[in-house]
């Protein structure tokens, strides 16, 4: 496991080395710059989406083949994956912190670490969903189809509220509602990005078991 | 003498292809040469040993066990036909890979292996020639010490100079009376030159494996006309054609058909020959 891990990780790393370093220096310095966060949450999100081209390294290489005839069990294999994409994230994440405390160290008073804690992990809990749910697509049907299927879940999920909507399955929330909803965030600060994140955790999960049975029944 | 490798009645059915039945075995301390045209079924023969797909029928034994345990597969050096490391990978990197996969990863054996090939550690495979990267492939595959060999056309596309590097090292390793190899290639000669044995697929059937010297001695090209050749016994020819400078056929037992046919011309038949022969690819 400690070799596919670090198979994983270096490919990934050699791919996009340059590229990384080139996205950090930029993203963190326009977070400082504009106190604008929204680049280093995307950060968080990207680098699961990056970790997605170890599917088509693989698939450039054929090493899906090769790795079948190696002592490791194919939940090792799919398992790497899924490890790799979580450090890269948690590369993300902890590079957030570092470029936020650096604002912080700017000007404390503007800075607002609650916000911005609740934001990371909200944003990680959506890269979270969406690493996982793209990854198992990634096995099922290819790592190029994978954008595309997730793209279309995405837009299916929107499809069924919109729907919903237009046939009256749903009433659209009244400004009083909304605020009730916000008021009600804003109190459980901490409650709701962890539940988030534990939800997302358990999704991500769950697609790395149903990843693990669709590689079993592939042929390379 | 114990097998390393014993098939039994091997089925695989895809859209338009079939694997019909192949029984096939490779003895310890011997070097099984699998041929057979292209789409013949060597690699899904190999890739069935290796446990990357799932027969549809028949028997497998992998070292005595089934190629699916890991244990198993631990004892086995495998060589496709490239690479199978993303190409900014450098053979430092492969070793570490490498190590955190097999138990037994010998660092120490494979930067031997490095240095013999002259692979330069430090290089990215996809900066290597095809020959270096079948030689990496191969430090690969010897570095955790198998006992088995099996690789997939592991020579073709390679200088002569490389390709008897390659099989000097196989024969080396064949030294080792426990170890055997299985492989497929379609240069012919490389099996005429190391081969124990022949084993020939022809359209996802296995028509014959034999010990390699006898079947270069039982076999022979008769060149006479097509009566003379329709005169002889039956068993006796294998194949025939026709062509414009007369008749050949494909015989077994040479000395009784020279006897038959004593001002007929008997040449020694090669592999190729032989397969040429057999699929009627040689029409001429």
């Amino acid at each position: 496991m400690k070799g596919l891990l670090y198979k994983e990780v270096a490919s990934l790393m050699g791919l996009y080395k340059k590229n990384l370093v080139l996205v950090a220096v930029i993203y963190g310095a326009l977070s400082v710059v504009t106190r604008n966060n929204f680049f280093l949450f995307f950060g968080i999100w990207m680098m699961g989406f990056y970790s997605l081209s170890s599917f088509s390294l693989d698939d450039a290489s054929g090493w899906g083949r090769y790795a079948r005839t190696l002592p490791i069990s194919d939940k090792q294999i799919v398992g790497a994956k899924f490890l790799a994409a979580l450090i890269f994230m948690a590369l993300a994440l902890v590079y957030a912190l570092v470029i936020g405390a650096v604002c912080w160290a700017m000007d404390s008073a503007s800075f607002a670490w609650a916000d911005f804690l609740a934001g990371v992990l909200l944003v990680t809990a959506v890269a979270l969903l969406s690493v996982g749910l793209m990854f198992y697509f990634a096995v099922k049907f290819g790592p190029e189809k994978s954008r595309n299927y997730f793209m279309v879940a995405a837009l299916a999920v929107f499809a069924v509220f919109f729907l919903a909507g237009q046939v009256g399955l749903l009433e659209a929330p009244s400004e009083g509602d909304l605020a009730a909803v916000l008021t009600w965030m804003e109190s459980h600060m901490v409650l709701v990005p962890l539940a988030a994140i534990a939800l997302a955790g358990l999704v991500f999960f769950l697609c790395y078991l149903a990843s693990c049975a669709v590689y079993r029944r592939k042929e390379f | 003498m114990e097998n390393l490798i014993e098939i039994q009645g091997l089925c695989k059915h895809y859209k338009d292809f079939t694997l019909d039945h192949i029984d096939l075995t490779v003895p310890e301390g011997q070097i099984v040469g699998l041929i057979g045209e292209n789409g013949a079924g060597k690699t899904t023969t190999l890739k069935a040993v290796l446990g990357v797909i799932r027969p549809d029928g028949g028997a497998i034994r992998l070292l005595g066990g089934d190629p699916g345990d890991p244990a198993i597969r631990s004892q086995v050096g495998v060589v496709f036909e490239d690479s199978y490391f993303y190409g900014g990978l450098c053979a430092r990197q492969i070793d570490r890979i490498m190590a955190g996969i097999h138990a037994t990863w010998d660092s120490a054996l494979f930067h031997g292996y490095c240095r013999r090939f002259d692979l330069e550690e430090s290089k990215p495979v996809k900066d290597f020639s095809r020959g270096m990267r079948m030689k990496m492939s191969l430090a690969t595959a010897l570095a955790h010490r198998p006992k088995l060999l099996v690789m997939d056309e592991a020579t073709s596309g390679l200088d002569p100079v490389v390709r008897g590097e390659m099989l000097d090292l196989f024969l080396e390793f064949i030294q080792d009376e426990g170890h055997g190899v299985l492989m497929s290639s379609h240069i012919t000669a490389d099996l005429e030159r190391i081969a124990d044995q022949i084993a020939y697929i022809h359209k996802g059937k296995l028509l014959f494996q034999q010990d390699k010297d006898l079947l270069l001695e039982d076999m022979a090209i008769l060149r006479c006309s097509a009566g003379e050749i329709d005169s002889l016994p039956k068993n006796l020819v294998v194949a025939r054609r026709g062509g414009a400078y007369g008749s050949a056929a494909l015989v077994r037992h040479p000395q009784n058909v020279r006897r038959l046919l004593p001002s007929a011309v008997l040449d020694r038949a090669d592999i190729d020959e032989i397969m040429q022969f057999i699929s009627g690819g040689d029409k001429q």
